[in-house]
């Protein structure tokens, strides 16, 4: 290679097989990373590839060398149709990790030159990458982390050949890792942000999901699912609404066969909402976890919801696609009272026949009084509140009529069961109705000042139109068990753990109930704050696009942080960091600890005392001249000269730097040492 | 600043060293696995951009960081070395030479896994903290003369394998001399003239009795030290043989046969018996005569004629 200026050409570099211990230690390297992957594939593709390994390493035990070049062209030959029989394709996260990971097996199987162990380890830090498409979790990164320390060491130790102890090959890595980590950060915060991605990504969700189902069937299963996995976190930008107006709507049922509710079929139109109150609407930002559905829950009832998300004509927000991992969206709920805007419901002809005659009667008597459907309302509450009815998580399953049963047999039930049931009484009565399922109330947390909602927060309520002023809700639940809404379900569940729900306790007496001892109270700052960290972690390292990139930027106060602004910043930066680094590193502006300096130094005190410079002259003849100058200093003149002269000229040993430091320190000179006002500079 | 830079009257300036490293005077460039690396790296960033993935932009960006600071840790691996050449012994043609490098750290600094690169050949040493280390490199000497010794440089991809550092050769101005081969044992030179008196051929000089002692000269073999009358205090005596110093060869280029080389390695080969036999002896080449003289230095000062001899046109 020729270089330009005259540069010397660069010499190749040295290339001398890695010792055993540094091939051992990047073998385990190779393992450690592509183990996360392994557990994702099928086994027999983990099974291979641990083989491989082995195989390498009992090659290494042995001092044998690796199988040649037919051998290995076999396997890559035979691997890659393995993979693409299992995918049908080489494309996407999980078929590309299958390949990458049975490459990098064969790699190491083909590995004992130093030009293949750098290239394995390089292959290393591919297979970590390849892990975080699948998981960005603080365990993954901690995980990642560990092999990128390894990968270092590995570098090291097949570069030093053995001759650097492990020792000082950790603390070399720590130091080129704390080195390197804040422009890291700088360029992470930096690094424009791009909406969408560069190439389609194949879907393969392989994430399981707990969540919303789509329909709701009262009186089919005897038990609450009480999954405590988080749905998802808000952060409000203003207050937190109270806990009693936390509802959270994601689907509305409108079809009822007389056992199942379900959504109307008919699509959703794009609807701009008009408001009924002054109220300034909460802002505030959703982050939901993976939900493999389109229903974003937002606040009742939103008003605008960040794009391309759209809110539909029954105040439903909606995403584009599916939502496959978690996501962010920002969005701006009313706390007004009726949602103005909307259809009428799809008609449920054939009702009757679907209900019994006694619930029909019944909600004719709750119709006969007259008044609009508020105050209908009004009395199916007090029907539930004033008779025998309970709230349990443990209902009995019902029949084949299950409003029915649940009306005059059971009356046991919760949200679901009470939602059904008001909803079928109001359509009987002829009053529009609708069921919407989503999530009510959410857990504060105190440490990151955010909302936690759980799966076991899901919730039902009904919806009545009012004639002329809109849709309304009405929560027939909480007219039983007000605790559900006040207090929130896990502690419903708590209570229902002691037995002290079915008596019907006065709030005061639940409240005592609920006070948790100090461990348990301990155990749950610990929770919150470990979802504090948590939240905070899918923040700022998995939901970190162009919109938080923004936030973020402003807030550290850049007022248009466009793409421009970001990639100069970026350069400079990185220019820094070089800059920085090198000054630390080069030992630029540090002189050489050498003899010379010393010297230099005392000559420098020669001279600035009188003693002109004479060019070409030498130590001795220098110490001569400043000696007779200076017969106050002849002694002192005499010994720098023959340490700096043994410490240059003799071999080396006997002379010690640091005697002729401590000399050139002590000796000080002045103008007025001087004997003779000129000095005939250069007379023998 | 004057004057202080100035070798001491007499010395060859050899003590400034053969280098010293600095940053000005060592070159970087990435490896063919840096470039790799490198490579590694863009595609990392794809695919992090591609499916906005916030861990991966931070390894990425992790890895870039690293990769510069070991770039500039492996320049800083061979900032700070003084290499110094030392003496070489002159040689026979066809021996190996050893030419020694001293190499000591000037920095307070460690200086790991530094390759010391000829153009046939290259040795790995460390530095600790002032550090130094001695490195021999041997050579072949297939021919006699004034030779040059290997140019050398340093070399380093420490500690990442990513980035190489290395200085542009150097060599010492100190040359090698190298003397002719002996040609294989063969007869005694006929000394010509008559003059050998054949005595010393019979005796073997260092053993049995002596025939005087003489003050120790410079040159004098140690085994013909008086051992035991230096022992008594009368300072270093040298047993002079019967026959010795009498006994005058002059080795003659006429008398040996063959080419150029060919008679210069004889005569080296007689200067070599003549000296081992401790006789006195001259040495006369096209155009020169030496005086008669005894002794390693007498000895060495044939052989550098014998190594520097040119033919005339």
């Amino acid at each position: 290679m020729k270089l330009p200026f005259g540069l010397p050409s660069p010499p190749r570099a040295p290339l001398h097989p890695p010792s055993a211990g540094a091939l051992y230690l990047l073998f385990a390297t190779t393992a450690f990373a592509v183990a996360p992957h392994l557990l994702r594939q099928p086994a027999w593709i983990g099974a291979i590839v641990v083989a491989i390994i082995a195989w390498r390493v009992v090659i290494a035990l042995r001092g044998a060398l690796p199988p040649g070049a037919l051998v290995r062209a076999v396997l890559s030959v035979g691997m890659a149709a393995l993979v693409i029989l299992q995918y049908q394709t080489i494309f996407g996260r999980t078929a590309g990790s299958a390949l990458l990971v049975s490459f990098t097996a064969l790699k190491v199987l083909e590995t004992s030159s130093l030009r293949d162990a750098m290239f394995c380890n390089i292959l290393v830090t591919i297979v970590v990458l390849a892990t975080f498409l699948f998981d960005q979790s603080p365990a993954s990164a901690a995980y990642g982390l560990g092999c990128l320390l390894l990968v270092i060491v590995n570098f090291t130790s097949l570069v030093a050949r053995g001759r650097l102890p492990a020792r000082r090959a950790a603390g070399l890595t720590v130091r080129v890792f704390l080195l390197g980590l804040p422009v890291a950060l700088v360029a992470y915060v930096l690094f424009p942000r791009l909406e969408g991605s560069l190439w389609g990504i194949a879907p393969d969700s392989t994430e399981a999901v707990s969540g919303l189902s789509d329909r709701i069937e009262p009186g089919s299963v005897s038990r609450l699912n009480l999954d405590d996995a988080v749905a998802f976190r808000v952060d409000f930008d203003g207050d937190t609404p109270e806990r009693a107006e936390l509802y959270w709507r994601a689907l509305v049922l409108e079809r009822y066969d007389g056992r199942v509710w379900a959504p109307a079929d008919d699509g959703a139109h794009d609807v701009a909402f008009d408001s009924d109150t002054e109220a300034e609407p909460f802002r505030y930002e959703v982050t939901l976890e993976a939900t493999d559905t389109r229903w974003l829950p937002v606040l009742d009832l939103p008003v605008s919801v960040e794009r391309p998300n759209r809110i539909d004509d029954r105040a439903l927000a909606r995403s584009k696609d599916p939502v496959r991992e978690r996501t962010r969206y920002r969005a701006a709920s009313t706390p007004a009272r009726y949602l103005r805007t909307g259809r009428r419901q799809a008609a449920t002809p054939d009702l009757p026949l679907l209900i019994s005659d006694e619930v029909r009667e019944l909600a004719r008597e709750f119709g006969a009084p007259g008044g609009g459907a508020e105050a209908v309302a009004a009395r199916i509450l007090a029907y539930f509140r004033e008779q025998p009815f309970h709230y349990t998580l443990t209902p009995p399953v019902t029949g084949p009529r299950p409003v029915h049963e649940f009306l005059f047999d059971t009356r046991r039930g919760y949200c679901e069961h009470y939602a059904s049931a008001f909803a079928v009484l109001m359509r009987a009565a002829g009053f529009d109705a609708r069921v919407v399922l989503g999530y009510q109330g959410g857990e504060r947390n105190p440490t990151g000042g955010y909302t936690i909602v759980r799966q076991y927060d899901a919730h039902a309520w009904v919806e009545i139109r009012v004639a002329g002023r809109g849709w309304t809700r009405v929560d027939p639940t909480a007219a039983v068990a007000p605790e559900r809404v006040e207090m929130g379900l896990d502690a419903l569940r708590r209570l229902a753990s002691t037995g002290a729900l079915e008596d019907g306790l006065d709030p005061a007496r639940l409240r005592e109930l609920l006070q948790l001892g100090w461990l348990d109270a301990q155990a749950r700052r610990l929770r919150l704050l470990g979802d504090a960290f948590t939240h905070q972690w899918n923040t700022w390292v998995m939901a970190y696009g162009p919109e938080q990139q923004r936030l973020l930027l402003q807030r550290l106060g850049v007022k248009a942080p466009d793409r421009a602004w970001m990639l100069l910043a970026l350069t400079a930066a990185a220019s820094a960091f070089m800059l920085l680094t090198w000054a630390m590193l080069s030992g630029a502006g540090r002189e050489a600890e050498t003899p010379g300096k010393y010297y230099r130094r005392f000559v420098r005190q020669l001279v600035r005392a009188g003693l002109p410079p004479v060019s070409g002259e030498g130590p001795r003849d220098l110490g001569n001249r400043a000696a007779t100058r200076f017969p106050g200093h002849a002694e002192r003149i005499a010994r720098i000269t023959g340490q700096y002269a043994a410490l240059v000229y003799a071999p080396p040993g006997r002379a010690r730097l640091s005697d002729l430091k401590r000399a050139v320190r002590a000796f000080n000179v002045s103008r007025g040492d001087g004997i003779g006002g000129r000095d005939p500079g250069g007379r023998q | 600043m004057t004057g202080s830079a100035a070798p001491l009257e007499g010395h060859a300036p050899s003590a400034a060293g053969l280098l010293h490293t600095n940053s000005r005077k060592v070159f970087i460039l990435p490896t063919r696995f840096g470039v790799l690396f490198g490579g590694a790296l863009l595609l990392m960033l794809l695919v992090s951009v591609n499916y906005n993935n916030g861990l991966g932009h931070l390894f990425t960006f992790l890895l870039a960081g690293i990769a510069v600071v070991a770039m500039h840790y492996t320049q800083r691996n061979l900032v700070g070395i003084r290499l110094d050449a030392a003496p070489c012994r002159p040689v026979f043609a066809g021996d190996t030479a050893r030419a020694v490098v001293t190499a000591s750290d000037e920095l307070r600094r460690e200086h790991r896994a530094v390759w010391l690169r000829t153009d046939v050949q290259e040795r790995i040493f460390d530095l600790e903290r002032h550090g130094r280390a001695r490195i021999e490199l041997p050579f072949a000497t297939p021919r006699r003369g004034l030779v040059p010794l290997p140019a050398v440089a340093l070399v380093t991809i420490y500690p990442m394998g990513l980035f190489c550092a290395w200085t542009r050769p150097v060599r010492s101005e100190s040359r090698l001399l190298v003397y002719p081969r002996p040609a294989a044992p063969g007869p005694r030179p006929d000394t010509g003239g008559g003059e050998d008196t054949g005595d010393a051929a019979g005796r073997r000089p260092g053993q049995g009795d002596f025939d005087a002692l003489r003050d120790h000269q410079r040159g004098d073999p140690l085994s013909r030290v008086h051992w035991r009358a230096s022992a008594r205090g009368a300072g270093l005596k040298t047993k002079v043989f019967d026959g010795e110093g009498r006994s005058e060869h002059v080795l003659r280029w006429r008398d040996a046969s063959g080419d150029t080389e060919a008679r210069l390695s004889t005569l080296c080969r007689w200067v070599l018996d003549a000296d081992a036999a401790g006789l006195a002896y001259a040495l006369e080449l096209p155009g020169s005569v030496s005086g008669l003289g005894t002794g390693n230095r007498h000895r060495d000062l044939c052989l550098e004629r014998l190594a520097l001899f040119e033919p005339g046109p």
